[in-house]
């Protein structure tokens, strides 16, 4: 767990609804918000930002340290969190401030001369499917299917996936008078650009992935055998929302079943 | 799940997307495409729905004949008329015979400054010899490399009944 008392931290308050945080779905909603808002406030401890540059180099690893603990937590809780309907009140910002920030920590890179993310992502994604959560049984594949699941909605926000589990009814309810379709037509275009970006994300070499191993094969395997995520990947290359994510979305295909080339 | 993959229709859209940004934009990617042609190889084509994009991807291909494009498919095809001789029809009616001829005499030309050219000169010539190997597809290319009334003459020998 991250080592400093994330309850401490201020700016949360605003999220704190105690007659609304009952259930365990709900607390660990809670969580990933306080993550997420710590996430924000230590900013990338990998840059060299200004207000880091005073720092010690013994509290520069700490922070980098906590930073990297947050996103271990981050990447098991997020898709989990944000297929089921018991988080609510908080999936919803869940959906939109966890995705946006969720693919600015995988993009991290050691520095800005270098042209692929470093080996934090690696190494956070080839532990994903052996991570243990404390509290939770779950296994590597049903961990692997919420992935593909929470890729697919990403991907295809108004599919078939993302109507079953409620997310586009949801949204949709939540809208207020007034709000017209352009805006929720911005939120999808953004959805899709973000679940995209994750999917090359993963395309990662071995030279940019020293843990490839077989368990990463086997993760992006089990993602690539997943019928929504094919459907909704299928639907983006033939009708992407953004004329800019035509690139993108062919990466996807690339990301997502290249492993199969070595499949006997 | 490759066979899943073909019969979603993946293969046609990635192959009409990569001819269209190589015609409009001038991207020159076949990677990806390359990829999931070469998966399709894989795929269990007694499914109909595979057949049918498979197909289908052989007459998206026939409209792009750009140099990375005609590498791509030739690559492939190769491949595919060994594998899926049920696809031999649809080459025909791709009319893939004067594009493979097309490509060889393209590798003729362009040999002294482009050497890696002469491997995809070869496939074609392959892939022609092995559809001579059927008398009705050999009439094609007799057709096309001969004057018509020895193309003609040759066309009746090798569909003789006595040959």
């Amino acid at each position: 767990m991250p080592q400093r008392p994330l309850e401490s931290l201020p700016r949360l308050q605003a999220y704190r609804d105690p007659a609304l945080a009952r259930t365990e779905a709900q607390r660990r909603g809670y969580d990933i918000l306080q993550i997420l808002q710590a996430l924000l406030d230590i900013g990338d401890p990998t840059e060299n930002a200004p207000e880091t540059l005073h720092l010690s180099a013994h509290e520069m690893w700490d922070l980098q340290q906590h930073h990297r603990s947050l996103i271990s937590h981050l990447y098991v809780l997020l898709p989990i969190l944000y297929l089921t309907r018991q988080q609510e009140p908080y999936r919803d910002k869940l959906g939109r401030v966890g995705r946006t920030l969720f693919i600015e920590l995988l993009s991290l890179r050691s520095s800005r001369d270098v042209a692929l993310p470093d080996s934090i992502r690696a190494q956070y994604f080839g532990h994903l499917w052996t991570s243990p959560v404390p509290g939770r049984k779950t296994n590597a594949s049903s961990q692997t299917a919420d992935w593909a699941d929470t890729l697919s909605i990403w991907i295809h926000p108004s599919g078939t996936l993302a109507r079953n589990l409620g997310h586009r009814d949801e949204q949709d309810n939540e809208e207020e008078p007034g709000t017209d379709l352009e805006h929720q037509a911005l939120m999808d275009e953004d959805s899709q650009r973000l679940g995209l970006t994750l999917l090359s994300l993963l395309n990662t070499e071995p030279k940019t992935n020293p843990l490839k191993e077989d368990a990463w094969i086997g993760f992006m395997l089990a993602l690539s055998f997943s019928g929504d995520l094919l459907t909704s990947l299928a639907h983006a290359i033939k009708n992407p929302l953004v004329d800019d994510l035509n690139t993108l979305s062919l990466q996807g295909v690339e990301s997502l079943y290249k492993e199969f080339l070595d499949v006997k | 799940m490759i066979t899943l993959v073909i019969s979603e229709g993946l293969l046609a859209n990635v192959l009409e997307k990569t001819l269209l940004y190589s015609q409009v934009q001038g991207e020159t990617k076949t990677k990806k495409a390359d990829l999931l042609s070469t998966l399709s190889l894989k795929a269990h084509t007694t499914d109909a729905r595979v057949r049918m994009d498979l197909s289908r991807a052989v007459h998206i291909l026939s409209d792009g004949w750009t140099e990375l494009i005609q590498n791509l498919h030739t690559g492939w095809l190769q491949e595919a008329l060994f594998r899926f001789p049920w696809i031999w029809p649809t080459v025909r009616k791709a009319r893939k015979i004067p594009l493979l001829m097309a490509r060889v005499v393209f590798t003729c030309h362009t040999l002294q400054n482009k050497p890696s050219n002469l491997l995809f000169g070869l496939r074609a010539i392959d892939i022609l010899c092995h559809l001579c190997q059927d008398p009705r597809y050999c009439s094609d290319v007799l057709n096309f490399v001969l004057p018509p009334e020895d193309g003609q003459q040759c066309s009746t020998y090798a569909n003789s009944p006595t040959r």
